[in-house]
């Protein structure tokens, strides 16, 4: 076998499966975009998220500080590091879920690991201290001027980093608290609200919003982070979700309700259907095609130029043209012969059609300016062109319907083909 | 590997006893027994391969007229064939039912036929015809594709042959036989006979009525002409690419085919010796004089194959192909366009030499589509078309003054006119004794 068989032989078997190659690599295209899709944290508080609502800023700089992050999605995963690593930090972030009761209890229990607890609601405060020790005061609004949005560390604060920090900017939670705490929000009958309250369970901070990527650089929110992330070489950042909360035995699968055949019957139809696809799939013979004929539509040149003419606005060569075409028809429908006078084909025109000379030579002098007179130049041309042939046939027939001419020559020119006459016809 | 209809109803059956035993078992076993049918229906189909295909002969079609294509299958295997065979003919082939059902017995000839209803000129082929056969249980069955082409030839339809016989008659009274005399140069003195009422006085001849003065009275006699015969017509189409273009959606080639078969049969049926030739580069197809057969039947076949091609034609080569057909005077029919373009940097500088050989009609297919754009006035974009339009009339009647100028005669009408009025300047010619 040559290379040139060879050749035509791989592109062959190629245009053959050329189909199924397709098929392929679209499924591996689609595949790879739902991973790239299924990776990009779109969460809010996301450690990778790197939008405004996004912790990638914090996350970046606490690993460039040399503590490690182990994000925990579920609480067995927390559970997991938890034991891993004794001597790490917990922290534990709620979106509004709060983690399983178990793992709640774990928390109660005081431990030497330092704890922060990030909730900008009243959900996981609830959820921990049922004796009250601790309770939600009410919203922190962060916005308006400068002066009411910060919250100052105040003076019975005792909590280095808070201290450090000196203010926080941010929307968030406020809480009561037996025990000082730091950036009080407002003070009422039960005792300051702070944003930042030390609890049993560890350090309680109600505006997360102040590590987001669109926060973190504001007033103190920085040094605060730090020093609340930065303690310890490893970070066990745990985020609750939903169904953590569902004890095991409150699972049941939608599958144990069905009947025992559904499951296999399934499958079974899968395999009809596949079974469907190969009986109509297989087709009588090969592809047979068609090679398809040349087609050029007629007239496109002249298209073409219309086209040109107008989006160039040539309105005077249009008219030009316009002109000398109707002049040329007009000299053969008056069989004026080779070559004559434009003012004689006007004069000869106007005799037919019986209007004044003069009123028809200023018709056809007219020099249209915009598209609107050409547009009534063109209809004026053509009307004129009009009258003249129904007067010319006219003419023609009352001197054929006269009578007491006998048979003449005059039969003989009738079955001559137009052409003849065109020859006669002037030049523009 | 061909699976049936009637297996997929199998399957669909045996999701029975997948619900009465809803077991993972039972699944398993039921595809076992699918796969075992199916395998063993395939082992015992007979085998497609020993059958041998034969492609008979087809006879050429006139375009819209429905044929039969026949091949006949040869069984050479031992055990029994029964399934479906296709034709695979191209879709413009217009296969109304490509498949048939066929039973073949082994050691016998089955014979197939495909009917056709062709909806394009040309050749047409099949390159393949498949044959599947499907096992003694019907549930599946082998499928082999043997390559053996098959061509079926598509002559022009010749719609214009309506106006035959009315161009025929008016060649006929042209005729010395019938009362009506033109006199002209070059018309051949056919006989002698007496004068009737309502015959030329121009054409009596006296020295005939003199000799013919009997006691009886007088008689006068006249001269009688018949049209010349044994001329040369020389039909010459152009396959280039101006050809190609479409005039109320049909392709100048086609309309031009149609004229010179006109002109063909009109020519051979006045006695004139016929010979056609297309070109576009080089000669794309003939049909000369002097070959067996009937003429019009050549022509019509030469043309078949002929296609518009996308080249520009070197009519250089024109004067070359007339003088190897004839030395002698003829009646030179082109068959092109009448667009500028080509024919000013192509037929223009070799038709002053022709023209004074032979008698050259340039014949082209008029559009119809200009003069509707340039009676079409209602809007500005109208206008301008118009004037495009009416600009590219003014170069055509540019063209024919100058081609009529040079002595050339130019017919050019729309598609459907053409055939006639080419057949009447062949006919006015021919009165007028000018070939």
């Amino acid at each position: 076998m040559t290379t040139a068989t060879l050749g035509s032989a791989v592109r062959t078997s190629f245009q053959r499966w050329q189909f199924w190659l397709l098929l392929l690599v679209l499924g591996l295209l689609s595949v790879l975009l739902v991973q790239a899709m299924a990776e990009e944290d779109m969460d809010r508080y996301g450690l990778e998220n790197t939008s405004l609502d996004g912790y990638a800023a914090l996350a970046q700089v606490l690993e460039d500080q040399g503590v490690n992050l182990h994000p925990a999605a579920s609480a067995q995963t927390a559970e997991e590091l938890l034991q891993e690593h004794p001597e790490a930090a917990l922290v534990v972030l709620s979106r509004g879920d709060v983690p399983n009761e178990q793992f709640l209890a774990q928390l109660r229990e005081v431990s030497d690991r330092p704890v922060v607890l990030l909730d900008e609601s009243a959900q996981l405060v609830n959820a921990l201290f049922l004796e009250s020790e601790v309770s939600y005061a009410g919203a922190h609004a962060g916005g308006g001027p400068v002066e009411d949005a910060t919250l100052a560390a105040g003076g019975q604060c005792s909590i280095p980093g808070a201290v450090t920090a000196q203010d926080l900017r941010a929307p968030g939670a406020l809480f009561y608290s037996e025990d000082p705490g730091c950036f009080t929000g407002f003070e009422d009958g039960s005792g300051p609200a702070q944003a930042l309250v030390e609890t049993p369970a560890g350090l309680l901070f109600g505006a997360p919003e102040a590590f987001s990527n669109h926060d973190i650089a504001q007033a103190g929110n920085a040094a605060l982070a730090l020093s609340l992330f930065g303690e310890r070489e490893e970070l066990i950042w745990y985020t609750p979700m939903g169904l953590d909360a569902m004890g095991a035995e409150e699972w049941a699968s939608p599958t144990d309700l069905l009947p025992g055949w559904v499951i296999p019957l399934a499958w079974w139809l899968l395999l009809c259907a596949l079974v469907l696809m190969l009986v109509m799939g297989r087709r009588p013979g090969p592809v047979v095609g068609e090679p398809l004929p040349v087609r050029v539509p007629g007239a496109e040149t002249a298209e073409g130029r219309g086209r040109m003419y107008q989006s160039a606005n040539a309105v005077e060569a249009s008219a030009q043209t316009l002109r000398s075409a109707h002049l040329i028809r007009l000299a053969r429908l008056l069989r004026l012969g080779a070559a004559p006078e434009e003012s004689s084909i006007l004069e000869a025109a106007a005799r037919q059609v019986h209007r004044d000379p003069a009123e028809v030579s200023a018709l056809v002098a007219r020099r249209p300016r915009n598209n609107a007179e050409l547009v009534g130049y063109a209809q004026a041309l053509a009307s004129l062109e009009q009258e003249t042939e129904h007067a010319v046939l006219t003419a023609h027939t009352r001197a054929r319907a006269a009578p007491a001419r006998p048979e003449n020559a005059e039969a003989t020119p009738k079955t001559q083909p137009d052409s003849q006459q065109g020859k006669n016809s002037s030049n523009d | 590997m061909v699976l049936t209809r009637r297996f997929l109803y199998v399957t669909l059956g045996l999701s029975a006893v997948v619900v009465v035993l809803p077991e993972w078992e039972a699944l398993l076993g039921c595809a076992v027994l699918l796969v075992v049918l199916a395998a063993l229906d395939m082992a015992l189909a007979g085998s497609p391969r020993s059958v041998s295909v034969e492609r008979l002969p087809s006879t050429p079609v006139r375009l819209g007229q429905p044929t039969t294509a026949n091949s006949a299958l040869h069984h050479h295997g031992s055990r029994r064939l029964r399934g479906q065979v296709k034709d695979g003919w191209q879709p413009s082939a217009g296969a109304r039912r490509p498949v048939t059902v066929v039973d073949l017995t082994p050691g016998r000839t089955r014979r197939i036929e495909t009917a056709l209803r062709p909806s394009r000129r040309g050749d047409l082929h099949s390159e393949h015809i498949s044959l599947r056969s499907i096992g003694p249980l019907g549930l599946a069955g082998r499928q082999v594709v043997h390559r053996v082409p098959h061509t079926l030839r598509v002559l022009p339809p010749f719609h214009s042959r309506r106006h035959l016989p009315s161009k025929l008659q008016r060649l006929r009274e042209l005729d010395g036989a019938t009362a009506v005399q033109i006199r002209g140069a070059g018309h051949e003195f056919d006989s002698l006979r007496d004068y009737v009422r309502g015959d030329d006085v121009r054409s009596i001849d006296w020295r005939a009525t003199a000799r013919r003065q009997s006691s009886q009275g007088q008689h006068l006699v006249v001269r009688t002409w018949r049209p010349e015969r044994d001329r040369r017509v020389i039909l010459a189409l152009d396959s280039s690419r101006t050809s190609a273009v479409r005039i109320e959606d049909e392709p100048r080639l086609d309309s031009g085919m149609e004229a010179a078969l006109l002109l063909g049969a009109l020519a051979s049926g006045a006695g004139d010796r016929v010979d056609f030739f297309a070109f576009d580069r080089g000669l794309s197809g003939q049909a000369r004089s002097g070959m067996r057969g009937d003429l019009l039947h050549r022509m019509a076949d030469a043309m078949s194959a002929v296609q518009p091609q996308l080249v520009e034609a070197d009519f250089s080569q024109l004067p070359a192909q007339v003088r190897a057909i004839t030395a002698q005077r003829s009646l030179l029919v082109v068959l092109t366009s009448l667009d500028s373009g080509s024919l000013e940097e192509g037929l223009l500088p070799v038709l002053p030499a022709l023209a004074q050989r032979h008698l050259v009609v340039l014949a082209a297919v008029r559009d119809p589509e200009l003069d509707r754009r340039a009676h079409a006035r209602e809007t500005t974009s109208e206008v301008y078309r118009a004037a495009a339009a009416e600009r590219a009339l003014i170069e055509k009647e540019a063209l024919r003054r100058q081609l009529s100028s040079l002595g050339v005669e130019v017919v050019e009408a729309t598609p459907h006119q053409l055939p006639p009025q080419l057949a009447d300047t062949y006919i006015r010619l021919k009165a007028a004794g000018r070939l």
